[in-house]
């Protein structure tokens, strides 16, 4: 059984075009319209989110920093359509703490890809946080 | 005031100038890099808490990304810890150098220099040092008992992945270990220090009274030393300690990093520390008889559920358990006899010019080439209790740390490791005759049942104390064993136990002598000699 995707998008098109690539290459979907409830499911636990966005701007950047707020152990991954994500926006985003911000530029069968990359990243970086993670865990607690 | 330390690396004065002003009316101290060279030479050599980084570092050309370089570094040195705080400053900023700062050098944040503002750029570095590398300045550090940070740092041994020492100017690490107390204690006012136990290994243990505002907390026990040793110790600690020994749970309140040492703050959760005191001191002060309980709840308390788990019997190589596990070998035992005992590296017997006519077999020449293999069982296992890894509280329970060779082991290596402890380390004995008569009676033990009836004729209190303390130990190995009554495996893993003893240069003559002869009296015993 692949990991369960949370696929958040307001934009019908991209999201649909999305979910039917994940589905096809066999990962549960689940997929959700409304920005404001992110957090709910979120709280479902799924193994990763994606986040689409047409334009961003500061109302975007705020909505992903709940997201993250809320789910801080999920890997959240913001999805562009378009090919250019301006680099200030890009660096807000990785600020307000989201794992990747990729872009699909058209082409909607890459995205199960990235998906694949993302968690094996996200598996790497679990198996190898050695000494240098634990340092800071144990003094965060 | 103690500095917090900043690398700014940028090749362009004017951007030096716009930087490295605002930072140093701010009261930090910094050091200019204008290149990727010079910013690896100040890496190399000095301490910092903050970098903060130029990508493209030759203005003429576009290509140039050492900057780069320089995060590649400092992944390399510090990984995701928070020993150094990384703060991206770039004039062209690209979408992949933003992602790679990010995602895999986990900057603390990417700053563009078009949109720069002095506020904003200071806030930026003192929320690096608030929120990441948590160092504190203002921590009054007060070292009791004659105490030095020179003398904390004297037997230091650092060493690189491979294992290689490094050698590291004593100023240095000084400079490193003051700066360890200052993120371990980073929320605390002031720090005591104390002496905790008499060992020099090549890490340190402390006692450390942490106040905050006037009153004091409880006082914990600091480990420090090489990063990757403590980072072996706190995996030990996660995977066999933290909720898997009895009730008298050691517990790892703090971890922290400096480039090249770490610290491990310990407490011992229900018992006073102040009153707590080290397993050495207290079999100093204290008779055999009020020791025989200690012992007790040391194994069949506090190491109890490691050796309760210990799965099915199996066939083991005992020579190669005891070598992997003292990371012994021919070489350096070699090199640990040379200098005071050379006539052991030659002859096949042994024979001792301070007691006429004791011979015995050579152990070093009766062991070389042999190899001893049994059914034995394997547990987790403390692996290195000696009498600063135990301590003793005011209700007679003891407690443990330092776990770098916790781990799957023997079922008997801590009995056996604790004998030796006893007889070469905690025994206050000059005279090796008496010593010796003690190897003798210890070893008239075939079978485990022998430890019953097993004497020994003495007035000396020292000997009378360490051969009850020993009798103790077989007895509780005895029981963990049962119902086997095989003797051989506690005797061979005492054999190359002893032999190691020689490696423990700050012993006197007398106890290096004393090992030697037990191990050769083993060795005799066990029918090991040139002969057979």
């Amino acid at each position: 059984m692949k990991p369960r995707v949370l696929v958040a998008d307001q934009e019908k098109m991209s999201r649909e075009r999305v979910c039917s690539a994940l589905v096809d290459a066999g990962y549960p979907v689940l997929p959700l319209d409304d920005y404001s409830q992110l957090p709910e499911a979120l709280a479902t636990h799924p193994e990763i989110a994606l986040l689409g966005f047409a334009v961003v701007g500061d109302h975007e950047v705020e909505i992903v920093k709940k997201a993250v707020e809320s789910a801080p152990d999920t890997p959240i991954v913001v999805l562009f359509a378009s090919q250019v994500i301006p680099p200030l926006l890009e660096r807000e985003l990785f600020r307000v703490g989201v794992t990747d911000v990729r872009s699909w530029s058209g082409d909607v069968h890459r995205v199960p890809d990235l998906v694949q990359e993302e968690l094996d990243a996200r598996r790497a970086q679990l198996e190898a946080r050695s000494s240098y993670a634990r340092f800071r865990a144990v003094g965060a607690n | 005031m103690p500095e917090q330390r900043i690398l700014l690396v940028e090749d362009l004065p004017r951007w030096q100038a716009t930087l490295g002003a605002p930072l140093v009316e701010a009261g930090y101290a910094v050091d200019m890099a204008g290149n990727l060279s010079e910013a690896l030479t100040c890496l190399d050599s000095r301490l910092y808490h903050v970098a903060i980084v130029d990508i493209r570092l030759d203005d003429g050309n576009p290509e140039n990304s050492d900057g780069m370089i320089i995060l590649e570094q400092l992944t390399e040195r510090f990984g995701e810890s928070e020993t150094v705080a990384t703060i991206v400053i770039s004039g062209y900023p690209n979408n992949e150098q933003i992602r790679q700062a990010f995602r895999r050098h986990r900057v603390f944040d990417y700053l563009f220099k078009r949109e720069f503002s002095r506020s904003a750029f200071l806030n930026t570095v003192r929320d690096a040092f608030d929120r990441q590398v948590r160092v504190n300045p203002n921590l009054e550090i007060t070292l009791a008992q004659n105490l030095s940070l020179q003398e904390l740092v004297s037997s230091f041994a650092l060493h690189g992945e491979g294992g290689a020492p490094i050698q590291v100017g004593r100023a240095r690490l000084v400079l490193e270990l003051e700066d360890l107390f200052r993120r371990l204690f980073y929320d605390k006012t002031r720090i005591v220090i104390e002496r905790v136990t008499a060992g020099h290994g090549k890490a340190g243990v402390v006692k450390v009274i942490p106040f905050s505002t006037g009153s004091h907390d409880e006082p914990v026990i600091l480990k420090f030393g090489d990063y990757k040793d403590i980072d072996r110790e706190y995996r030990n600690y996660e995977q066999f300690v933290k909720g898997k020994i009895g009730t008298q749970s050691t517990q790892v309140m703090e971890l922290r990093r400096t480039p090249m040492l770490g610290g491990i703050v310990y407490s011992f959760i229900g018992a006073p520390l102040g009153r707590v005191r080290d397993l050495e001191s207290y079999y100093q002060a204290h008779t055999a008889q009020e020791l025989l309980p200690i012992l007790d709840d040391l194994f069949k308390g506090t190491c109890h559920n490691w050796y309760l788990d210990r799965g099915a019997i199996q066939y083991v190589n005992l020579s190669h358990e005891y070598s992997q596990a003292l990371s012994l070998n021919d070489q350096k035992l070699t090199v640990a006899l040379r200098d005071q005992f050379p006539s052991m590296l030659e002859g096949r017997t042994f024979d001792v010019p301070e007691l006429p006519g004791v011979r015995v077999p050579n152990p070093l020449h009766a062991l070389r080439g042999r190899s001893f293999e049994q059914n034995s069982f394997l547990c987790t296992t403390h692996g290195d209790l000696n009498a600063n890894n135990v301590f003793v509280d005011e209700s007679a329970h003891t407690w443990l740390i330092d776990f770098y060779w916790t781990g799957k082991g023997l079922l008997l290596r801590d009995c056996v490791r604790l004998e030796t402890v006893v007889k070469f380390s905690l025994l206050q004995q000059s005279d090796l005759a008496a010593r010796y008569e003690l190897e003798r009676a210890l070893a008239q033990m075939e079978r485990f049942r022998d430890v019953e009836y097993l004497s020994f004729d003495t007035a000396d209190p020292a000997l009378r104390k360490a051969f009850e303390v020993c009798r103790k130990i077989r007895s509780i190995a005895r029981e963990l064993v049962q119902p086997s009554d095989d003797f051989s495996e506690y005797e061979i893993g005492l054999l190359y136990t002893t032999l190691n003893v020689q490696r423990f240069y700050d012993l006197p003559r007398v106890n290096r002598l004393h090992a030697l002869l037990a191990a050769g009296i083993l060795c005799e015993k066990r029918g090991l000699s040139h002969e057979n």
